[in-house]
């Protein structure tokens, strides 16, 4: 075996590296901050909306959730500018994240909104409150409270999708670059991380 | 619209071809790691505090990284000692490793959550554990585990997109080909979308069909 | 007549506390033994003992004659491995305060596994057999009814059912009216009757003390983990000795 491990490309790449893993920090909670806010507003709509709105959000969250969120993102980053909508990477890329996470969360927030028993409801309106007042002083809090377990493990796996950045920004080719800057690949491992820095791989395709 | 049409006609081949390799290695990935994830999911459960601990950091690494960053170890780390795998064999190992992972653990819990009331019954009646396990445990935590399965099967779907950073000509890879050449970026997306969503759609009503098949009435 | 069950100084500690203390019993052929006494008093976990399900720390158990659960090896007490005890599970039958049926199975398919697995019957013997208990419970005809569809009493008297076509040496029945609606406890209690009038051995942990006075041959008393006095019924329920069964009979209703 021939190999030797050189973790000193990675001490020397940590910089690089760790301002990679900032910037998927920043995306990630931007994404999902935004996304949850999706999630809150779509739930209520599928919820306590009418039937125009709940197709509505069941037309999203069963697109979202079944395409590639890798599809989205190059859709976001290469076939929108065309039409004029063409923001910063990051930004693209945290908006495409709070609309994927979005789907996802408002099956959390739904189910979270849909445990509350009817009498609460009932004694908001008998303390006189609007529908209004009820959603924003009694569900919200009510269901975010409750949706917190699976807030936590969303966010997770969604956090993970971060490194989908890596892959969108990059022009269509049948070859990726060798040197990535996601996060992830920071965190996850410095072999990977090293194997790019240092041993230029040759894709068969 | 009519230039897409033409380039449409000229990329069917690729494209079906790219479709088709998205299909079967999902359907690979997903029955090997179901396989697989049984096998994790037992000695989980079963394997008291030494055997399991193998597959407990196996199962908790593996769910704790990202898809891409398995599938590009996978491709690019065995160089290290000394064997390279090809890509489409890097991604099935990669993803059935992804979905063993989330069956096994999906399996922990459902068989955790089995009353232990159910193996005195099984045992009452003079059942052996493996007798036990194969006719009064198992069935009832693969009903448990189904809707979540299907699930997993769609994420297998998403992810196997993810092997066009490592070059396996999968839909999406296609796609980006067919783009590369025609420039018709918006509407080859939007189709590639498209078609995922139809697989997967195409998975959730075979998994919902399966489920009223086979649901205690 | 020799006995059926025979156990000696059975003792069981669970981590400080000790739940059973030094235990002596016999039962014999056609015996229907019913045992009283407080929660706590050690019943269900004497029970348990005795079906290998929980493992005891000294003492003996026989089923005719032959030592269930342990062997001696060099000396030492070790406890059988899996199928030894799964073997001599078989021979007992055991019935459970929540029933315990299998859900995903029918009542019909709760009765043949065993039949089919463990005794190894064809499929289609195992099917009339069991039919025929599902018949002798007076659950003919649900027999293809999953118990969820099946109320607590039905799912009581198929798990009777259950239990008895395993053709034991001896049936144990925990609480098995316990758990039920006051309506549903006759027809449970009937179907008991009816196996003790056909001469099946039991040993019956119950509170229903009326139930016990008229049906068992034998009625123990256990407290803090002993056996404290046992008699015929009319004794025991008549002219009970011991303080602690004095005490125990006065708080509830016999």
């Amino acid at each position: 075996m021939g190999y030797v491990l050189d973790f000193g490309a990675v001490l020397r790449g940590l910089d690089n590296l760790m301002s990679g893993l900032a910037v998927g920090l920043a995306m990630g909670a931007a994404g999902l901050i935004v996304g949850s806010v999706i999630g809150i507003m779509a739930a209520f709509a599928a919820i306590f909306g009418g039937k125009f709105l709940q197709t509505l959000v069941r037309l999203y969250v069963g697109f979202i959730r079944n395409v590639p969120i890798l599809v989205l993102a190059l859709f976001a980053f290469f076939a929108l500018p065309q039409y004029g909508i063409r923001f910063s990477n990051t930004t693209t890329f945290a908006a495409v994240l709070a609309i994927y996470a979005g789907a996802y969360l408002t099956e959390s927030f739904r189910a979270a909104i849909l445990v509350i028993p009817k009498g609460i409801f009932e004694a908001g309106r008998s303390i006189g409150l609007t529908g209004t007042g009820i959603a924003l002083w009694i569900t919200l809090p009510i269901a975010v409270r409750n949706a917190l377990p699976s807030l936590g493990n969303n966010f997770i796996s969604l956090f993970k999708d971060t490194s989908i950045a890596a892959s969108s920004t990059s022009p269509p080719a049948p070859c990726w670059p060798s040197r990535y800057a996601s996060s992830n690949v920071a965190s996850r491992n410095s072999e990977a991380a090293h194997g790019e820095i240092s041993h230029r791989p040759r894709l068969r395709v | 619209m009519e230039k897409f049409l033409t380039v449409l006609d000229s990329a069917s081949d690729a494209l079906t071809s790219g479709f088709l390799i998205t299909a079967f290695v999902s359907a690979a990935a997903v029955l090997c790691g179901a396989i697989l994830g049984v096998v994790f999911g037992l000695a989980l459960t079963y394997g008291g505090r030494l055997a399991s601990l193998p597959f407990r950091i196996v199962v908790d690494v593996v769910r704790g990284t990202p898809v891409l960053v398995l599938i590009l170890a996978t491709y690019y780390m065995p160089s290290g000692i000394g064997f390279s795998p090809g890509p489409i064999t890097a991604g099935l190992v990669a993803l059935t490793v992804f979905c063993a992972a989330h069956v096994g653990e999906t399996l922990r819990g459902a068989l955790r959550a089995i009353p232990s009331a159910q193996t005195d019954a099984a045992s009452a009646i003079g059942l052996t554990f493996g007798q036990t396990l194969s006719y009064v445990l198992m069935p009832q935590a693969i009903r448990q585990i189904a809707p979540n399965f299907v699930n997993t099967a769609v994420e297998i779907v998403k992810a196997s997109s993810l092997l066009s950073a490592i070059g396996v000509g999968e839909l999406l890879l296609t796609t980006q080909e067919v783009i590369g050449r025609s420039y018709l970026t918006m509407e080859f997306y939007a189709l590639c979308g498209l078609l995922y969503l139809l697989l997967n759609l195409g998975i959730g009503a075979g998994g919902w069909w399966l489920e009223r098949r086979f649901r205690i009435q | 007549m020799t006995p059926i069950l025979t156990i000696k100084n059975l003792t069981k500690t669970f981590g400080a506390s000790a739940v059973l203390r030094g235990v002596d019993l016999e039962v014999f052929p056609r015996d229907v033994i019913s045992i009283i006494g407080a929660s706590g008093s050690g019943k269900t976990t004497l029970l348990r003992c005795i079906d290998l399900l929980e493992e005891f720390d000294s003492g003996e158990i026989r089923l005719d004659g032959e030592i269930l659960g342990y062997r001696d090896k060099g000396g030492r007490h070790r406890r059988l491995p899996g199928r030894e005890l799964a073997r001599q599970r078989a021979r007992m039958g055991m019935v459970f305060q929540s029933y315990n049926l299998f859900p995903h199975l029918t009542a019909a398919q709760n009765i043949m596994l065993g039949l089919r697995k463990v005794r190894g019957m064809a499929t289609a013997e195992a099917r009339a057999v069991a039919e025929g208990w599902l018949d002798r419970v007076g659950l003919a005809d649900r027999r293809d009814h999953h118990p969820s569809a099946l109320s607590g009493g039905q799912q009581q008297r198929v798990a009777i059912a259950r239990a008895l076509a395993m053709e034991p040496r001896l049936v144990l029945l925990d609480e098995v009216t316990s758990a039920l609606d006051p309506e549903l406890v006759q027809e449970v209690l009937l179907t008991i009757r009816g196996l003790a009038e056909a001469g099946t051995t039991m040993l019956i942990v119950t509170h229903e003390m009326r139930f016990a006075r008229q049906v068992s041959t034998r009625v123990v008393f256990m407290d803090g983990g002993a056996v404290r006095e046992q008699g015929p019924p009319n004794e025991i329920f008549g002219n009970p000795k011991a303080q602690r069964l004095r005490d125990f009979l006065a708080n509830v209703s016999h």
